[in-house]
């Protein structure tokens, strides 16, 4: 056990009599390195922390009241996005993510949330089939926040602890929930407020628990346990948390749109941290340039994507980042001037005697691991529906030998190797008719060098992606040094769809 | 004064070097900042630095040579009520034309931007107003 410095007990008798000493984690750092931890531990007693970020694992419980006659909603939407209605008949949840089945991810459930701490109307409709207690089978009405029994945000998974860096080895553009990653490593997103992070602050959960009150969303709020995908060992530990919603602060909660993601809701949340002690206040003094995340590559349509980089807040904050030897543009997706804002205005609260800070009811678990969903149903892969017995092509080939040889294979695509069948290039029947239509005789001339393959071991959806976001109708596939093993087209995967001819079916997809 | 144009062409319009002859008779620097060409059109954006009288001067040429022209008053201006200063928007402006200050808040030298719209789809709070 770490030296004692001060009791819970004691930091609200010193916020009741107005002489508590509170600091940012941002200013708490700086003192720490300017007088010292230990005195600095000593004379401070809390330590405010802020987060603004988005997560999607947030949503609002919500109570509409009944209608006369009653109706026993079995769906309803709030400007036309869906709320979940698994519940009581006047019972319903919005998520943050759920999106307008008219507008789109343009607006979704962040934005419905946003309008209702606005004191905005909203229309409301229910369905229903009717029963002999709920006879009303459809409602449609105008609601605004002060209409509903109760409105408790209850948020899943908040404040992760840090999140992953995102960059982009592929060609083209994405569009991420960690922003638009350009191609090539052209930039890197991010998002966490590094030093400000409540849950690295107090990284190794000593005074945040069950039960501790915090600034949610511009007002009160409180733990209610671990977040979802909780993972302290790994750093990236989340908190599950609630809070009425009537009285929290639009600032604070604002809907947002990631392109081609969908929607979210941005949430103001901060804790304090008293510095109970010498280990909490070791913590709290974390600086940036000690906080560590990964870059990882998003173009990796996998959940174990390659870390490119190990990087500190400090270089992610100062907005530019080495790459490859290149550097380039990092931008945050959270937003650090509204972080500082929720700490300062925590510490403001606390100074004030407005907001007294709790001993945890029950601690958060440290064993918690995040697993991955098992998969044990068969997926076909590629090296189940690849042709292997392909025609291939010899970079020295003429455009004569080629179009001879795609006539005698039946073959449209036709990947070019090197002497050790490493793929090299790929021509198709499209690129032989723009030869002849030029007068170009050497495959050289005319073939793709830039290869998109697919691995053998891939699943057949990412691989029907993949030919949907280049606009390609056939991949050689490749084993990791680049020798060809065949082809897929998407002739074969058409085979999954038709099972009369002894494919198999994709559940859900046909 | 800076100033910048859309240029349109006509289909009829897009053989013909009527920029060039702009730049040859308004005798000052023209740079293309943008320029895309369909089956049905082309259109341009160009920027120059000059006074009013030789500005008005390219332009009479352009439309004398039958290309539409528009004036661009601003370029790009940040809603500040929806702004909420993420940043997400200077990941992907490739002049600098939007940064964050010491202080994290969103900062728009409109002089830099080049309407290339990255920001449009970077801002997750529809916060970003481009002036095409």
């Amino acid at each position: 056990m770490s030296e004692a410095l001060r009791t819970i007990e004691q930091v609200n008798e010193k916020i009741a009599k107005g002489d508590v000493v509170v600091l940012t984690a941002e200013e708490f750092v700086k003192i720490a390195e300017s007088s010292g931890l230990e005195k600095a531990a000593r004379e401070v007693d809390v330590v405010t922390t802020g987060t603004f970020g988005a997560m999607c694992s947030s949503g609002a419980f919500l109570n509409f009241g009944h209608a006369d006659p009653p109706i026993k909603m079995t769906r309803a939407w709030l400007n036309d996005v869906p709320v979940y209605k698994g519940l009581a008949a006047v019972d319903g949840y919005i998520g943050a993510a759920a999106y307008s089945e008219t507008r789109g991810i343009e607006y979704g459930g962040g934005h419905v949330i946003e309008d209702l701490v606005s004191g905005k109307e909203l229309i409301l409709r229910g369905e229903s089939y009717g029963t002999d207690c709920y006879p009303r089978k459809y409602v449609e009405t105008i609601i605004r926040i002060d209409d509903l029994n109760q409105a408790v945000l209850v948020n899943p998974r908040n404040a992760y602890q840090r999140y992953f860096g995102a960059t982009n080895s592929s060609d083209r553009t994405l569009y991420t929930y960690l922003g638009t990653l350009l191609p090539n490593y052209g930039n890197v997103g991010y998002s966490g407020s590094g030093e400000l992070s409540p849950l690295y602050k107090d990284k190794d959960l000593e005074t945040i628990g069950i039960g501790t009150r915090i600034f949610l969303g511009g007002g009160i709020g409180y733990v209610i346990g671990e977040g979802t995908q909780h993972y302290p060992s790994k750093n990236l530990s989340t908190i599950m948390v609630a809070g009425d919603l009537k009285q929290m602060n639009p600032r604070f909660l604002k809907g947002a749109t990631f392109y081609k993601y969908g929607a979210t809701l941005y949430v103001g949340l901060g804790i304090p941290i008293p510095l109970i002690n010498m280990n909490v206040a070791r913590n709290a003094a974390t600086p940036d340039r000690e906080i560590f995340t990964e870059i990882m590559d998003y173009s990796v349509p996998s959940v174990k994507r390659p870390v490119v980089k190990k990087v500190s807040y400090e270089e992610l904050k100062s907005g530019r980042v080495e790459i490859n030897g290149k550097t380039v543009k990092a931008a945050s997706m959270s937003s650090l001037r509204m972080a500082r804002e929720v700490a300062q205005t925590l510490k403001k609260w606390i100074e004030e005697g407005l907001f007294l800070l709790t001993k945890p009811v029950a601690p958060l678990r440290k064993d918690s691991v995040q697993k991955t969903m098992p998969l044990r149903k068969h997926e076909p892969k590629v090296v189940e529906l690849m042709r292997t017995q392909i025609v291939t092509a010899k970079i020295t080939d003429s455009i004569k030998d080629v179009s001879t040889k795609m006539v005698r294979g039946n073959a449209d695509h036709v990947p070019v190797v090197d002497e050790n069948n490493k793929l090299v290039g790929i021509v198709t029947t499209w690129d032989i008719a723009k030869a002849v239509a030029l007068n170009v005789q050497k495959l050289d001339a005319i073939m793709t060098r830039n290869v998109i393959v697919a691995k053998p071991h891939e699943t057949i959806d990412i691989v029907a992606n993949r030919m949907e976001q280049y606009d390609i109708t056939g991949l050689p596939v490749v084993d990791d040094e680049g020798h060809v093993l065949g082809l897929i087209t998407s002739a074969d995967l058409s085979r999954l769809f038709k099972p009369s001819e002894g494919g198999v079916v994709i559940e859900g997809q046909a | 004064m800076k100033a910048r144009l859309e240029l349109k062409y006509s289909p009829a319009h897009v053989n013909k070097p009527i920029l060039s002859k702009a730049i040859l008779e308004a005798r000052i620097p023209i740079n293309i900042l943008k320029a895309s060409l369909t089956a049905s059109e082309g259109i341009m954006t160009i920027e120059m630095d000059a006074d009013r009288e030789t500005i008005a001067r390219v332009i009479e040429i352009l439309k004398s040579n039958g290309v539409q022209v528009k004036e661009i008053p601003r370029y790009v201006e940040i809603n500040t009520e929806k702004c909420i200063d993420c940043g997400a928007c200077t990941g992907v402006c490739p002049t600098d034309a939007l940064t964050l200050n010491s202080d994290k808040k969103l900062i728009v030298n409109e002089e830099k931007c080049i309407l290339c719209g990255n920001c449009l789809k970077a801002c997750p709070r529809g916060a970003v107003i481009l002036y095409k």
